[in-house]
Parts: structure tokens; C-alpha cells; sequence
């Protein structure tokens, strides 16, 4: 079976709109929850995601404020600044992921 | 919410309340000559701290709570002191119903209950952040 680019390169850029309209399945990643954070597609999630790490983000300040006014627990306080932590980094590996596809797609010869 | 986020918020739970434990402990260490002030009054009493289960509905977990502090209501202990400002008749003085042995075993327990909860949370921590370097 010859190798034929253009047919190749129209199947790889319908598979990468599927992949954009489908989004990805549930479960995926570990801080998948019931909300529809990944109805209409892998932008969305990825703006979820986004959303909800800054939500995390700001109450582990919250905390960390609050722990260093010595009005929160300590073992709270570890807990929130570590669900942050954990939230930052799955952003980033999500992050990171996303833009390597697209480099991969964008370094297709023409 | 996920089952290991859920887990740190239950250990911290736990910590909490071993730490209220440890801090009623060091309170009857601190107070184990506390002896009354004046004839007839009565020396401190011990305390003890109950935990409870409790169902936290936000996050659809058991997590423990402390139920209440209570004072341990077994007799006082009596010490030879006719010097005493509170001293009886006798030079009996009411001392507080503490035994610095079960204060101290009791630190020990509510030590390694801590380090238990500590344990949890850095494994649970471990694996979530494993499970992220998959996707790196």
C-alpha cells in the first residue's frame, strides 16, 4: 500500500476535529467530577479545568493567610495548600499535553 | 470530589482532633499540683475528651469530630501537706484525680494516632501525584 501525504494529512485533521467536537471520555483525569466540565469538547475541559484550579488555588491562599494569622489549623492548612499543589499540576500536565498535540499537528510536512 | 482529595480532607479531620486530644493532655500534665486554694474548695479536675463520628454531607465522607470535654469524675487524690493553706484538719490536702503515667501513655497514643493521619495523607498525596506523572 503506497503511503499517500494528502490522504494521511485529511485523516489526521479529521481525526483532530473529532477529537475537538467529541471531547474527551469521563474519568479520564483524577480531578474529574460530576459537573459538565467536558460537554463540548477538549477547549472546554481545558477551561474547566483552568477554572477550577484557580478556584482551589485562591481558597489554599485563603488558607495559608489564615494559617499564618494563626486562626486555621495547621493539618487544614497543609490540606488545602496540598489539594492546590495537586490541582497545579495536573493543570500543567493537561497544559502541556494539549500544546504538544498541536505542535505534532503543525509539524506535519506539507 | 475525588476519593484520594477526599481522603486528605478526613486525615486533616483526624489530626485535628488528636491535637485536641494532645492539647486537654498537656492541660491536666500542666495542672497536676493545681491544689485548691482555700479549705473546702476542690483541686482541678481531670478532663477527657470524647471523639464522635460525624457525616460531613458536602463532601459524602465520615470524618470524627470532637463530641464533648468532659470532666473525669472519680475521686481526688490526697496529699500529706499540714503546711498547706487548704490542708484539713488532718493535713490531708486534695490533690487532682491525675496520674502523670496515664497522661503520659495517653500523649503517646494520641501521638502515633497523629502520625497515622499523617501517614495516610502522604501516601494519598504520593499517589495522586504519581498518577499525574503519567500524563507528563
Amino acid at each position: 500500500m503506497a503511503i499517500d501525504p494528502a490522504a494521511n494529512i485529511a485523516r489526521a485533521a479529521q481525526a483532530y476535529n473529532q477529537a475537538q467536537q467529541t471531547g474527551l471520555a469521563p474519568n479520564t483525569v483524577p480531578l474529574q467530577d460530576a459537573n459538565p466540565v467536558n460537554q463540548g469538547g477538549f477547549s472546554n475541559m481545558v477551561q474547566g479545568y483552568l477554572a477550577q484550579a484557580q478556584q482551589v488555588n485562591k481558597v489554599g491562599e485563603q488558607m495559608s493567610i489564615l494559617g499564618v494569622q494563626g486562626q486555621a489549623d495547621l493539618a487544614q492548612v497543609a490540606m488545602a495548600v496540598s489539594e492546590a499543589e495537586v490541582t497545579l499540576q495536573t493543570v500543567v500536565a493537561i497544559r502541556d499535553k494539549v500544546v504538544e498535540a498541536y505542535r505534532e499537528i503543525l509539524r506535519m510536512p506539507m | 470530589m475525588d476519593d484520594l482529595l477526599r481522603t486528605l480532607r478526613i486525615s486533616a479531620a483526624g489530626m485535628k482532633t488528636q491535637g485536641t486530644r494532645l492539647r486537654v493532655i498537656s492541660e491536666n500534665i500542666a495542672n497536676v499540683d493545681s491544689l485548691p486554694t482555700q479549705p473546702g474548695a476542690e483541686p482541678y479536675r481531670r478532663k477527657t475528651v470524647t471523639f464522635r463520628n460525624e457525616l460531613d454531607r458536602a463532601i459524602g465522607v465520615d470524618t470524627v469530630r470532637v463530641d464533648r470535654i468532659r470532666s473525669d469524675q472519680s475521686e481526688f487524690k490526697r496529699r500529706y501537706d499540714p503546711s498547706h493553706p487548704a490542708a484539713g484538719p488532718d493535713g490531708y490536702v486534695q490533690a487532682p484525680n491525675i496520674s502523670t503515667l496515664v497522661e503520659m501513655t495517653d500523649m503517646r497514643e494520641a501521638q502515633r494516632s497523629y502520625e497515622a493521619n499523617l501517614n495516610v495523607i502522604k501516601a494519598s498525596k504520593t499517589m495522586l501525584q504519581q498518577t499525574i506523572g503519567i500524563m507528563r
